[in-house]
């Protein structure tokens, strides 16, 4: 039922892409331009070149119509990006980029076979200059890697994904590098690119400053492919301190958020989570919500005494040294720690202004409690008022109905963030169904740039401007699904 | 759903489920830093877990040599953000490649030769003894003699004659400090390392416990080794071991760091020799064991210790663990190049470690790559500081 349910609905110019011709002497022409090295199409590469951390069990795997891709291509320059996107195009074959392949959203995974294009190979810092407080660097650059080499200089870039130490900067540009740590102290990505250049899917160059960029930012790789960045950096930073306080309340925990994040000063960090969440990285012994806040450690940049006063009022209790300290040790792996204990940790990811946040919790908290659901959270703020809060749910693939309910409330929620001037953060694959009542105008814009950028629709298809389901199909899925749960409840189900 | 056997009966299949995805572990993997198709890194070899389970894919040749082509280094585990025993799975999944009779060849032969020869080089016992040479007074009246403090060599350094200096430096220290200690001689077997590394997991105990028995009839507390992975062996595998804690098993250089804190070693001004420790991976990650070199080092007047990037815990493999130098040396020995590149970047001239593994592949790969440095075991570095015996300690000059 549910795959009939959720049958292909796409009428945008990726359908074009329609046959493969004989993939023998494709395989040639892509050894042609990387050598015979770099191009696989062996059954192990293609697996592996076709996941990312989406939590779908593989039933929700058929929703792509191929769902691995024929070929898996490493480039190692731009020249080399060229000549694959230019036989991409004369033989209509889908081009899917892949950096750290740590998007969460299926976004670099492919709908329709063709061409997992490998960038990590590219990771040559390119230049560092300390007069200019730049760094030019390619997309396959690692954080740990750029972050290394610039502390030689004493500096940094300041910002990073939790998930340094698997994502590449093309990817997180691709993302939109909105919220990190660090964003909220040093400004996202947004602010941090001087230039990109970029390989248009049409096969053109183009390189883009100023508010050009705008458009290459959570562009997933649907445009073009970004072969060059140019960041700005910061006198490096070595010694940051923490402050943890345990809530007895999600509203008591969001006032004190907002009123933190409305200080002059502002964090390097500052996240909050339940204690279901912390049970399995730093468990909380006071309270039932934690509130996590980490400063540059000079006495200018922490504002002691507001952080007393603000905590105190909302009854925060400050917990101790040695946990602040762990909650900032653990920043990069904290939210996917759960997962370690459930087969599938399923989530949504949320970008919501801060003084919204508390009535999502309020609202998934009563999911949590009328549904049943083995719920966890966390947040993240990004921006100076606005947060990557993260819905979880740990729940077993194989118990179908308590699984389709779950992602049910957490569709529920997204209807919710939207009202409240929200949106899903990452977009990808499957968070597409949501651009047009999220960001409808971003939508049109891409869906321009798409025409304009990608006139064959090689580059990426079925995200962002456009998806393999709809949402009302989506919505009435999910409307069956959780009404047959709460039915469940009365027959024992 | 294809049955995976082994995984299922050592309780590893739901460990390609756990794995999120994140892909932490691709990055640090030594083996997809050099080859870089991700089927060779850890996530990407979990994902074809997961497709043969789910009956997508097969378990066949290819996928069982790419198993082998890792060292069982650890630093995925240390990484994995939902906290799976990454070199455990990889040890099981040896075992399953095992069970399939695709076993590399090398691999089969490593197990033939402990098994019928008690050793990794289809050497034998006698051989066990030629390291002896030169220094028979100091060592004559030790083999099997009652004592608190056993000498355990490992394999590598009995019967490799490159690494008999680390044997006698060790043999010389225990002398000097004044310690009453025994070895096993021609009596010492290999301590079932391979075994693990070759997808015999069940008869590791078998093999510790030849050298465990002899152990404790001798009387000893505490053993010290040449080769970490023993300690790691016994420490997991042995089921004595872990039912009795009575003897404590302790590295190289935590053995020397106690000696130069019980004022039993001292030491002569050096001429300026600068140093850079690579800490080997089964010392740092799994023994925790990354400060005594460290403090030892810090004792010797003249030698300055430099660090390299990465260093401790997040140290990078030398390539030659887990039978990776007998499955595939070529690539082995480019993982050892990588590792010598981090030194180049700082001032030491000499690299100083406490692994027989790392000696031989940093040789190897000075040699190849024409870096010149000097490559010593920690305790080959300690012995040659000793200050003459009349000034205050034991050493005959
Ligand atoms: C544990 C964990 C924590 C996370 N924390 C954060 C966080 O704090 N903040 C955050 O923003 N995200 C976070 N994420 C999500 C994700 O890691 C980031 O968005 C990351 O930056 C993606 O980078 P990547 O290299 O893995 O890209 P991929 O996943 O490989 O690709 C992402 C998208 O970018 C496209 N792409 C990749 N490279 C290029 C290129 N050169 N040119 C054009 N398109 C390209 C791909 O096609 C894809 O659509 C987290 C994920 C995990 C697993
Ligand atoms: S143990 Fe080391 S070599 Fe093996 S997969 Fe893990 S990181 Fe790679
Ligand atoms: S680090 Fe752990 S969870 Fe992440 S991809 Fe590797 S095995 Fe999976």
């Amino acid at each position: 039922m549910f795959r009939e349910v959720i049958e292909m609905s796409n009428t945008d110019i990726e359908t074009t892409i329609t046959q493969t011709p004989e993939k023998a002497t494709i395989i040639e022409m892509l050894k042609g331009v990387v050598g015979e090295e770099r191009v696989s199409d062996s059954e192990l590469e293609r697996v592996v070149y076709s996941g990312d951390p989406a939590v779908l069990p593989q039933y929700h795997y058929r929703w792509k119509r191929k769902y691995l891709a024929d070929y898996a291509v490493r480039v190692e320059s731009e020249e080399e990006i060229e000549g694959i996107l230019k036989i991409a195009r004369e033989h209509n074959i889908p081009v899917v980029p892949r950096g750290g392949a740590s998007s969460c959203m299926s976004s670099s995974s492919p709908s329709r076979g063709g061409i997992s294009l490998d960038l990590k190979p590219m990771n040559k810092i390119l230049e560092i200059n300390k007069k200019g407080m730049f760094v030019r660097v390619e997309p396959g650059v690692t954080f740990e890697g750029l972050a290394n080499s610039l502390d030689k200089e004493n500096l940094t870039l300041g910002i990073y994904p939790s998930s340094a130490k698997s994502a590449v900067i093309g990817g997180w540009i691709a993302c939109g590098g909105r919220g990190g740590i660090g964003t909220p102290f040093y400004g996202g990505l947004k602010d941090h690119i001087l230039s990109l250049s970029v390989i248009g899917g049409d096969g053109e160059v183009k390189l883009l400053e100023g508010d050009d960029i705008d458009i290459l930012l959570h562009s997933y790789g649907i445009l073009g492919v970004i072969f060059e960045i140019k960041l700005k950096v910061h006198e490096n930073v070595r010694e940051y301190k923490s402050f943890s306080y345990g809530f007895r309340t999600t509203d008591e925990l969001c006032n004190a958020m907002v009123e933190i994040t409305k200080l002059e000063v502002k964090p390097i960090y500052l996240k909050i989570a339940d204690d279901e969440l912390q049970k399995f990285s730093n468990p909380l012994e006071i309270g039932k919500y934690v509130l996590s806040v980490t400063y540059v450690d000079t006495p200018s940049d922490i504002p002691l005494e507001d952080l007393k006063s603000i905590t105190g009022k909302y009854d925060g209790v400050y917990i101790s040294d040695e946990f602040s300290k762990k909650e900032w040790d653990l920043r990069y792996d904290a939210e996917f720690n759960p997962k370690e204990h459930t087969e599938t940790l399923m989530f949504q990811e949320f970008w919501m202004p801060v003084e919204k946040v508390s009535k999502m919790l309020s609202k998934y908290e009563s999911y949590r409690r009328s549904h049943r659901i083995p719920a966890l959270w966390f947040g993240m703020l990004g921006s100076h008022n606005e947060m990557r809060l993260e819905l979880m749910a740990m729940i077993d693939a194989a118990q179908y109905l308590k699984f389709i309910s779950s992602k049910g409330i957490l569709h529920k929620m997204m209807k919710r963030a939207i009202k409240l001037g929200g949106g899903p953060y990452t977009i990808g694959l499957q968070n597409s169904i949501y651009m047009s009542r999220a960001y409808p105008a971003r939508l049109t814009e891409m869906q321009e740039a798409k025409k304009k950028w990608d006139p064959n629709g090689i580059m990426n298809p079925d995200r962002v401007t456009s998806c393999l389901t709809s949402f009302r199909r989506i919505d009435v899925l999910f409307l069956l699904a959780t009404a047959f749960r709460r039915l469940s409840k009365y027959v024992g189900g | 759903m294809t049955k995976l056997d082994f995984i299922e009966r050592y309780g590893q299949e739901n460990e390609p489920y756990i794995c999120a995805s994140c892909g932490n572990c691709t990055l640090v993997c030594p083996v997809y830093s050099e080859l870089k198709w991700e089927s060779y890194g850890p996530r990407g070899k979990l994902h074809v877990v997961k497709s043969i389970i789910e009956g997508e894919g097969e378990f066949g040749k290819d996928f069982a040599h790419k198993i082998f082509l890792c060292n069982l280094c650890e630093h995925c585990t240390s990484v994995c953000t939902t906290g799976i025993s990454l070199d455990r799975f990889w040890e099981v999944a040896r075992a399953e490649v095992r069970e399939r009779g695709l076993l590399p060849a090398p691999a089969q032969f490593v197990l033939k030769s402990v098994k019928e020869r008690g050793d990794i080089m289809w050497m034998g016992s006698a051989d066990r003894l030629l390291w002896m040479e030169g220094i028979d007074e100091l060592v004559k009246d030790r083999i099997l003699k009652k004592a608190k403090v056993a000498y355990f060599l490992g394999c590598n350094v009995s019967l490799k004659s490159q690494l008999h200096d680390v044997a006698q430096s060790m043999v010389k220290i225990m002398d000097y400090a004044g310690i009453d200690f025994t070895l096993l001689g021609e009596k010492e077997v290999c301590c079932g390392a391979p075994l693990s590394w070759a997808g015999n997991l069940k008869d590791i105990n078998e093999m510790a416990e030849k050298n465990l028995s002899l152990i404790r009839e001798l009387g000893v507390e505490t053993v010290v080794f040449s080769c970490p992975s023993c300690i790691q062996t016994w420490s997991e595998y042995s089921k004595s071991v872990k039912e009795d804690k009575s003897i404590e098993l302790l590295t190289a250089s935590q053995f020397i760091n106690r000696l130069i804190r019980e004022k039993r070693l001292h030491f002569e001004e050096q001429p300026m020799i600068t140093t850079t420790f690579h800490d080997p991976c089964i010392s740092a990650r799994v023994l925790k064991a990354t400060e005594e070199p460290r403090e030892i080092m810090d004792e010797i007047p003249g030698v300055y210790h430099v660090e390299m990037n990465p260093s401790r815990q997040n140290t990078r493999c030398c390539g030659a663990h887990g039978l990776l130098d007998v499955v595939d040396p070529v690539l082995s020995s480019r993982i050892a190049e990588r590792r010598l590149r981090d030194v180049t970047v700082t001032p030491a001239t000499r690299i100083v470690t406490e692994c027989p593994r790392c000696i031989l592949a940093f040789d190897l790969a000075k040699f190849t790559t024409g870096y010149e440095m000097l490559v010593q075991d920690i305790t080959q570095l300690v012995e040659g500081a000793l200050s003459p015996k009349e000034q205050g300690g034991g050493k005959d000059h």
